[in-house]
This record gives structure tokens, C-alpha cells and sequence, in this order.
């Protein structure tokens, strides 16, 4: 299987805090992969260089064949919006439109017609098991259920891939594991790949394949359990390099292809 | 207490260059505000100032006609015989007066260091000037004498003002109508009649610019409220007090408005300089002097707003309360309510109620205050602006709803839901362009209205109204014919009481013959009946120069020092004509003032609404969003607001217009143009001055902002 998102030795320095020192990563179509690693490490700048919302400093950024680093930003923008999606931790939903125009958004910002969007909105409200709540701001929604907001928001497109910055970081467990069920069900109806980025065991479970970085590089590349029913520790991580797991496959590549 | 305070300087000045931008621009805003302010304040005074300054020119007239509180300070026992003509020359007003002292300690005119003796002339400097570059026979003698006096500025309502003072004996002053002995020039009561209606709608006008001021720096200290409270949670959760909260959020915003005061205070002394120098009123410019407020009301608001800041802040604590990491606003916000559109229609029907009875509410008062039409206009006026600030977010939300039913793009989706969740603040923030467009479409309309000259060419009462080009009409009030012997000469058509051929006027007036005059001013002699006795008035026909016109009204002024003499050379509807070009004058720069207070509004919350949805737009530009796509909601918001805000403000200044203008039994008439582009041309400076905070969008919403707030 060909990857449709490809990041080759990336580097990113914030002034002289060095982000990324040359990390690659790939994610196959409909792949669900997630990124782990201490808080500091890198794995969200890794998810903007990919998504296009950074520059990489060095290195590539392949997206379907196209190198996104080399784009101008209006294009990249262009992508982010019809190919991606993002879910952040939080306050990601417009405070001022309410759920079901939330959702919607992606929609209108493609130039559907306005009705069409609602109604599409709608559905993914169905689906999200939030119906009746489609003219609530989101402050008036509990964090579990803003959390499916944007995650409808983000896979309402229909996108390529959906980035995932600790979408679930907010959440207790058992909101957690309804968000991630519903967006690792979702994509793999969709055939979305899935680039999650978290510091929970637990979320990564939840993922086809993990990804572990520490300073700035990532350092262990282990097959996750995939939808394993929440529960399960599918995979422990300690500081980087000691991925003690069995489900480890390769060390210190710089890139699984 | 003390380490609280100390804390808080640290934590408004440690705040990193965000904190201080934030700082500075707290600042600044208070600093436009208190400004603001003070010229507002300043502006009844330096009317005031201009009205006191000349009224001793009416001293001999309040000899005449006394009124209660308006008869001239007792200064001297002496006394003076004192009368004060109204001249030009050129079009130009001028005032010719005479003096003539009763003894040793007499009175002396303001502007003087002593009073001028028989043969010496006083002049001010502009008179002066005029003197020296004009023949003799043309306005020099009008002013016979020698001049040894200048009249400095506490006589002169302006430093362009022609005035001259004539020192003669009492025996030359014998038997000249209308002049009076007084005993002081200083006259008791602030203003008279007109001037105080005058004065009454400048300090009208004052209180109207006070609410944009007020919603300004109330805004401006709001400005990311909710990081500042935020931190005040943290500081909280760790055990500190409401009371050391509260010591610690008003250090902060006291030294914003610390801050602000001062820049406020340079903000006035340089405003109030600009506006002496180039505001024409009347003819000429303010005294620097009179456009300021009292030390006592400078020292109150340098000291009052910066504390009015601090009560506000702490008083905006006790709103909300601290859980743990979070902050919860203690009362909802309030619901936009039926009742909230009362003020409105009260002050609205209000004024159309008076309609009926203006006939018996125009009178002025007995002590020469405003009439009561004029106060209760005034009042209902306020009370519907009132309502207008009250009715406002009500309506914007509507429109905010309306537009989000029909939005078919994201900005202005964003901008119309922005608008209906935050009426409060979206409507404050464009209150001062609508307060600006109530007032200019007011004024423009009753101008339109009252400012209907004459132009019939009837025979109306004051016949210089209607005077043939080159004829100079000499006004005695009644003299023997023979004062008058050396201005008839051949041509001249004189007056005798009420006695004219209508052939000799038709000659130097624009009049049909015969003419019929209601007033029954002038009657056609009987045929055969040679008129003679008290001459009133005398039209003198000459070339047309200026230089002719100048000898004819000298020769006059010489025999009858108290007749007012005209030509058409003279603004005939100078009182009138100047009156509205004023008020218009003084419209344009209270609205000036109004938009530069709407337009720090505008940019202020158009800064603080981008500081508080930082995270979400910088999520919606990782999302997809362009940033000229966000760009373009803020500006729809703002501009939208602003032009809903701006059209209700013409359409009720105009209501209240029409109201007045039927109350003042004038027709009414649509302005010109000119205020429609006036009102435009403010709304789009405003928002272009705005717009400024705009590349703060791109700033506060980049990469960062996604993860950090």
C-alpha cells in the first residue's frame, strides 16, 4: 500500500528551541497512526509540518504525490481545506455559531449551498448521537459532546486525512473512548487516514500503528492493536527508545516504508 | 496591601510585550477619552467667554430695557454716557461706540487700562489695521479723534473683531438717541437670550458626546478582560482574597488610567490650541483662554476618570467568581427587554406632543432664560438618545439574526452570529457613529428648514431688507430735518415719519408701486401735501463703490451717531445667515469629535474581539480559512453594525428634526447632499481608522495561538 502523506527528515526550530531534528513518518490511505511521546518531544509540530500549518524548516512534506512544503500558503490553506481535517483538545468550535453551523463550516467554506450544508450537518449531528442539540452554542455543550462536534466538523468534508492533536486531552476516559470510536469507526467507513497525536496509551489503542518520538525525532515504530476495545494497553512507553512492547516491529528507522 | 499593589504594577508591567501593548493601549483610549472630554467640557465655556467678553457693548441697552439680573455691575459712581452702534464696512460688522466719562472714576471698558478722553480714540487691532490701509473720508472719520488706545482681549469676541471706541465730552453726547449712563460694563448674568440658547444647546450637545466618551473608556478598559481575570482566578485559587483581587485588578487598570489621564490632559491642551487657532464662530477665532475648563474641573476628571477606572474594574469583580480553573460570571446578562424602547418613544412622542402647543411654549422666559419649548425639547432629545443607546443592541441583534438566516458564506455567517451573541458590544462600538449620525442629520435638517432667506423682494418692514444696489439707508429713529440738512442733497430720498412717495422709493428699494404694507410702516403722502417734521429715514443713492458707499455712511454716521446705517454690500441676513452657518460649523466639529471618538471605538473592539476569539480563528486558519476570509468578517462586522447603527441614527435625527421644525412652525425641507456625504464620509473614516487594528489579525492568529493562548 502506497503512503498518502509522507514527512522526510523535518526539521523546525521555534528560535533556538529545536522542535523536529529530521523526522520522517508515513501514513498509508486509511491508515490510522498514532503519535506518542513526552510533552516537549515534537509530535504537534511534526502534525502542523504535515498538515501544512508550519513551514519545516528542512525536509519534505508529501501529500498524494505533491510536496506540500514548497506550495505557497494560499495553496496550502486550499488543502488543509479540502483534504484535511483537524480536532484539536479544545476551543476549536466558533463560540458564536451554533453546533449544527459548526459543523457546517467546511461546507460552506467549499461553496455548498446553504441548505445543503445543514442538512449534511444535521446527519453527522444523527450520527454523532447529538441530535436535538444543533442550535446549542458551544458553551453550552459538555466537553465530550463539543469534542464530536468538531470531530464531526473536521470529517464532514469527506476529508483525505484527519490530524488529531490530543483530541481527546480534555476528556475523562469514558468521553475519550466514545470521540475515538467515533472517529476511528467514521474514517474507516470513509477510508480517512487518521494522524492522532496524544500522550495516552489508551487513545493510541486505538490506532492501526504508533509512533514514538522523543526530541524531536521519532525513535520506535510499533503495530497498535487497532479498534482494540478500550481497556487493553496496547502499547507502553516509557522515555523514547524503551518501547518495551512485543508489538514493536522496527527500531530507529527514520521512515517505515 | 502594599505587596498586593506591588504585585499588581508587576504583574501590568511584567505582562511581556504582549501585556505591554496592552497596557499602552488602555492607555491610549482612556488618554482619547479624558481628552475628549475635556474640550467637550471646555466648549460651553469658550462660548460663554465669547458672550462675556462683548457684553459690555450692550450696556447701555440693558440701561434701556432692564431686565432682572441682567442690568450691568455697579462699578463706578461716576458713571459714563456710553452708546454702542452697530457698523460695517465692506460687509464686514463692525462696532462703533461712544464714550464719554462723568467724572474722575469712571467706568472703563473691558479690554482698556483707562478710559478714553474727549478727542481720543480706542480701536482694536484689527480696527487699527483697517484704519491704516483705508482713505480717511471712507471709514476713518467715522472714528474722529485721535487713536491712543488699543482694546485688548477682554473686550473683543475675537481677535479679528472691528471695534472702536470714541471718547467725547457729555455735552457731545447730549441729545443722541439711545444712549444711556452707566455705572459698570460688567454685566451680571452670563448670557442673554440667544446667546444663552445658544449656549443651552452647546452644553446640549456636550452631554450628548459625553455618552460615546463614557462607553469608550468603559470599553477600552475591558479590553482582554478575560486573560486579566483569568490570571486573577490563578492568583485566587492560591488563597489570596476578593479584597487582595481586587487591589491587585485595580492597580492594574489604575495605571493604565494613570496613564491615560496624563496623555488625556495633552491630549485636551493640544486639542483645545487646534481649535482656537482654526474654529471660526461668528466671525473669528476663540480666545485660547476661554476654550478650557476650570482647575477645578481639570484636577476632578485627571483625578476622578482613573478612579472612576478602578471602582469599575473591582465593581466588575464582584461579577464573577472563581472556581477551580475556570471563572463564572455570577449574573447572566441581561435579557434585551420590551421595556428598554420606552425612553425612545417618550422622548420621540414627546416631542411631536409639543407641536400643538408652541405658540404657548416658545415665550421666552422672564429672566431671560431659554423658553420652555427649548428646555423640554433639549430633555425629551436626551431622553431619546437614551433610548436609542438602549434600543441599540436589540436592534443589531435582529439584524445579526436576520443576516445569519440568509448568510450563504462563512464571513458573513461569522459576523452575523457574532453580532446577534454580542449585541452589547457590537452595538457600543459603533454608539458613537450613530450618536454622530443622529446629531449631524438633526442639525442638517433643521438647517435646512430654518435657513429659508427671503428672497420675494417684498416690502417688509425693515426696508433694508430690499435696498436697490449702491443705496445707503441711514436709520435715524427720528431726527429734526434740519441734523440731516447736509445728507439731502439732490437724489436722496428721505423719510419723514411714515411718509414716502412710492415713485422716490421704487427709485432706491425694490418695491411695486403703490405698495400695500401690512405693517403700515410707510404711507404714501396725501397728493398735494409737501411732508415735512422728524426724518426716520434717509436712502442715499451713490455709484456703487465702495469708496462712495464708505464717504455716504461717514458723512451719516458724523450728523447721526446712533443711526444704523446699511447697503446691500451687508449680509442683510447676516445674523441669521451667520447664526446657521455656525451652528453648522459647530455641528461638523462636534460630529468630527464624536467620529474620532467612534473610531477609537470601533478599533477598539474590533482589538479586543480579535484578543478574545484568538484561539478559534487561528484554529479556523489551521482549518482552512483564509486569513482575508476573517479578515472580511471582522470588517463585516464592524461595518455592518455600524451602517444599522448609522441609518437608525439618521432616521430618528431626522424625526427629531421634523419635530422641531414643526414646533418652530418652519416648512420642512430634505437636506442637501452635503450632510448625507458628510455622515458617509464619517462612517468610512471611521471605519478606515479602524481598520488599522486589522494586521493584528494576522498576528494574533498564527501558528501559536493554535496551541497557546
Amino acid at each position: 500500500m502506497s503512503p498518502i502523506l509522507v514527512g522526510r527528515e523535518l526539521h523546525k526550530s521555534y528560535g533556538l528551541t529545536l522542535a523536529l531534528r529530521g523526522a520522517s513518518i508515513a501514513v498509508n490511505e486509511g491508515e490510522i497512526v498514532a503519535v506518542m511521546g513526552p510533552s516537549g518531544c515534537g509530535k504537534s509540530t511534526l502534525l502542523h509540518c504535515l498538515a501544512g500549518v508550519l513551514a519545516p524548516d528542512r525536509g519534505e512534506v508529501h501529500f498524494n504525490g505533491q510536496r506540500v512544503d514548497l506550495i505557497p500558503d494560499r495553496k496550502r490553506v486550499g488543502l488543509r481545506r479540502t483534504a484535511f481535517g483537524l480536532v484539536y483538545q479544545f476551543g476549536q468550535l466558533v463560540p458564536e455559531l451554533p453546533a449544527i453551523e459548526n459543523i457546517g463550516l467546511p461546507l460552506l467554506l467549499a461553496g455548498r449551498p446553504r441548505r445543503e450544508c445543514l442538512a449534511q450537518a444535521g446527519e453527522w449531528l444523527d450520527r454523532m448521537g447529538l441530535s436535538g442539540l444543533g442550535n446549542r452554542l458551544p458553551g453550552e455543550l459538555s466537553g465530550g459532546q463539543g469534542q464530536r462536534i468538531a470531530l464531526a466538523r473536521a470529517l464532514v468534508a469527506r476529508p483525505r486525512v484527519v490530524f488529531a492533536d490530543e483530541p481527546t486531552g480534555s476528556l475523562d476516559s469514558v468521553a475519550a473512548d466514545q470521540v475515538m470510536e467515533l472517529l476511528v469507526d467514521t474514517a474507516r467507513t470513509q477510508g480517512t487516514s487518521v494522524l492522532v497525536v496524544t500522550h495516552e496509551p489508551r487513545v493510541a489503542g486505538f490506532a492501526d500503528r504508533t509512533v514514538l518520538m522523543r526530541d524531536g525525532v521519532e525513535t520506535v515504530q510499533a503495530n497498535g492493536a487497532g479498534s482494540r476495545p478500550p481497556g487493553v494497553e496496547s502499547l507502553r512507553v516509557g522515555t523514547g527508545a524503551t518501547a518495551p512492547s512485543a508489538d514493536i516491529i522496527s527500531w530507529a528507522g527514520r521512515e517505515a516504508e | 496591601m502594599s505587596r498586593m499593589l506591588r504585585l499588581g504594577l508587576r504583574l501590568a508591567l511584567g505582562g511581556g510585550r504582549e501585556g505591554l501593548v496592552r497596557l499602552a493601549f488602555m492607555a491610549v483610549g482612556i488618554g482619547v477619552g479624558v481628552g475628549m472630554l475635556l474640550i467637550a467640557l471646555a466648549a460651553p465655556n469658550a462660548l460663554r467667554g465669547r458672550f462675556e467678553r462683548v457684553a459690555w457693548q450692550d450696556a447701555a441697552y440693558w440701561v434701556h430695557y432692564p431686565v432682572e439680573n441682567a442690568t450691568p455691575a455697579m462699578e463706578s459712581a461716576d458713571g459714563a454716557v456710553f452708546l454702542a452702534v452697530s457698523d460695517y464696512y465692506d460687509g464686514r460688522p463692525m462696532l462703533r461706540s461712544y464714550y464719554a466719562s462723568l467724572g474722575d472714576d469712571p467706568p472703563v471698558p473691558p479690554g482698556l487700562s483707562r478710559a478714553p478722553g474727549p478727542g481720543e480714540v480706542a480701536v482694536s487691532p484689527a480696527l487699527q489695521r483697517l484704519l491704516e490701509s483705508t482713505p480717511d473720508n471712507e471709514l476713518d472719520d467715522r472714528f474722529p479723534g485721535r487713536v491712543t488706545l488699543t482694546i485688548g482681549p477682554e473686550g473683543l469676541s475675537h481677535d479679528n473683531e472691528l471695534v472702536g471706541i470714541i471718547g467725547r465730552t457729555p455735552d457731545q453726547l447730549k441729545g443722541v438717541r439711545s444712549v444711556a449712563e452707566v455705572h459698570g460694563f460688567t454685566l451680571v448674568n452670563e448670557a442673554i437670550g440667544f446667546e444663552d440658547f445658544l449656549a443651552f444647546l452647546v452644553l446640549g450637545s456636550a452631554v450628548q458626546i459625553l455618552f460615546p466618551i463614557v462607553i469608550l473608556i468603559v470599553v477600552v478598559t475591558r479590553v482582554a478582560w478575560r486573560q486579566r481575570e483569568r490570571r486573577l482566578a490563578a492568583i485566587r485559587l492560591v488563597g489570596a482574597t476578593q479584597a487582595q483581587i481586587s487591589v491587585v485588578a485595580a492597580a492594574e487598570a489604575g495605571l493604565a488610567a494613570v496613564a491615560g489621564a496624563a496623555l488625556g490632559w495633552g491630549v485636551y491642551e493640544v486639542g483645545r490650541r487646534v481649535l482656537a487657532e482654526t474654529l471660526i464662530f461668528q466671525g473669528g477665532h476663540f480666545w485660547l483662554d476661554d476654550v478650557a475648563v476650570s482647575p477645578w474641573w481639570l484636577a476632578g476628571i485627571l483625578l476622578g476618570v482613573p478612579l472612576l477606572v478602578m471602582l469599575t474594574t473591582v465593581a466588575s469583580l464582584r461579577a464573577i467568581h472563581t472556581r477551580p480553573l475556570a471563572l463564572q460570571q455570577r449574573a447572566r446578562r441581561r435579557r434585551l427587554s420590551i421595556w428598554l424602547v420606552v425612553p425612545l418613544v417618550l422622548g420621540l412622542g414627546g416631542q411631536f406632543a409639543l407641536v400643538p402647543f408652541q405658540d404657548r411654549l416658545a415665550t421666552q422666559s422672564e429672566d431671560g432664560g431659554p423658553p420652555l419649548l427649548a428646555v423640554l425639547g433639549m430633555v425629551l432629545t436626551l431622553l431619546a438618545i437614551v433610548g436609542f443607546v438602549l434600543v441599540g443592541p436589540w436592534l443589531v441583534t435582529m439584524v445579526g439574526r436576520g443576516v445569519a438566516r440568509l448568510s450563504r458564506s462563512v464571513p458573513s455567517l461569522l459576523a452575523a452570529r457574532r453580532i446577534a451573541q454580542n449585541p452589547q458590544a457590537t452595538f457600543y462600538s459603533s454608539v458613537a457613529v450613530g450618536l454622530a449620525a443622529v446629531g449631524l442629520a438633526y442639525i442638517g435638517c433643521t438647517v435646512a428648514a430654518g435657513y429659508q432667506p427671503d428672497k420675494s423682494g417684498e416690502l417688509r418692514g425693515y426696508l433694508y431688507s430690499s435696498l436697490r444696489p449702491g443705496v445707503v439707508s441711514v436709520t435715524t429713529g427720528g431726527v429734526p430735518a434740519a441734523t440731516v440738512e447736509p445728507l439731502l442733497t439732490e437724489g436722496v430720498v428721505p423719510v419723514y415719519g411714515r411718509f414716502v412717495p412710492c415713485a422716490d422709493l421704487a427709485r432706491v428699494l425694490y418695491v411695486t408701486c403703490p405698495y400695500v404694507v401690512s405693517d403700515g410702516a410707510m404711507v404714501e403722502p396725501p397728493p398735494g401735501d409737501r411732508p415735512g417734521g422728524t426724518v426716520t429715514s434717509i436712502f442715499i443713492p451713490t455709484d456703487g463703490s465702495l469708496a462712495a458707499e464708505g464717504r455716504a455712511r461717514t458723512r451719516a454716521a458724523n450728523l447721526v451717531p446712533n443711526a444704523i446705517i446699511n447697503s446691500d454690500r451687508d449680509p442683510i441676513d447676516y445674523n441669521l445667515e451667520t447664526f446657521f452657518q455656525d451652528i453648522d460649523r459647530l455641528a461638523a466639529v462636534g460630529a468630527l469629535f464624536v467620529l474620532i471618538i467612534g473610531a477609537f471605538g470601533l478599533a477598539t473592539t474590533m482589538v479586543s474581539g480579535l484578543i478574545e476569539r484568538r484561539r478559534p480563528f487561528a484554529l479556523l486558519r489551521a482549518s482552512g480559512v483564509y486569513l482575508s476570509e476573517l479578515r472580511r468578517s471582522v470588517l463585516l462586522e464592524t461595518s455592518a453594525t455600524m451602517a444599522v447603527v448609522s441609518v437608525a441614527g439618521v432616521g430618528l435625527g431626522m424625526l427629531l428634526a421634523y419635530a422641531s421644525v414643526r414646533q418652530g412652525n418652519l416648512n420642512w425641507r430634505w437636506p442637501g447632499p452635503d450632510v448625507y456625504a458628510l455622515i458617509a464620509g464619517g462612517m468610512l473614516a471611521a471605519l478606515v481608522f479602524s481598520a488599522v487594528a486589522l494586521p493584528l489579525l494576522n498576528l494574533t492568529t498564527r501558528h501559536d495561538a493554535v496551541r497557546f493562548e
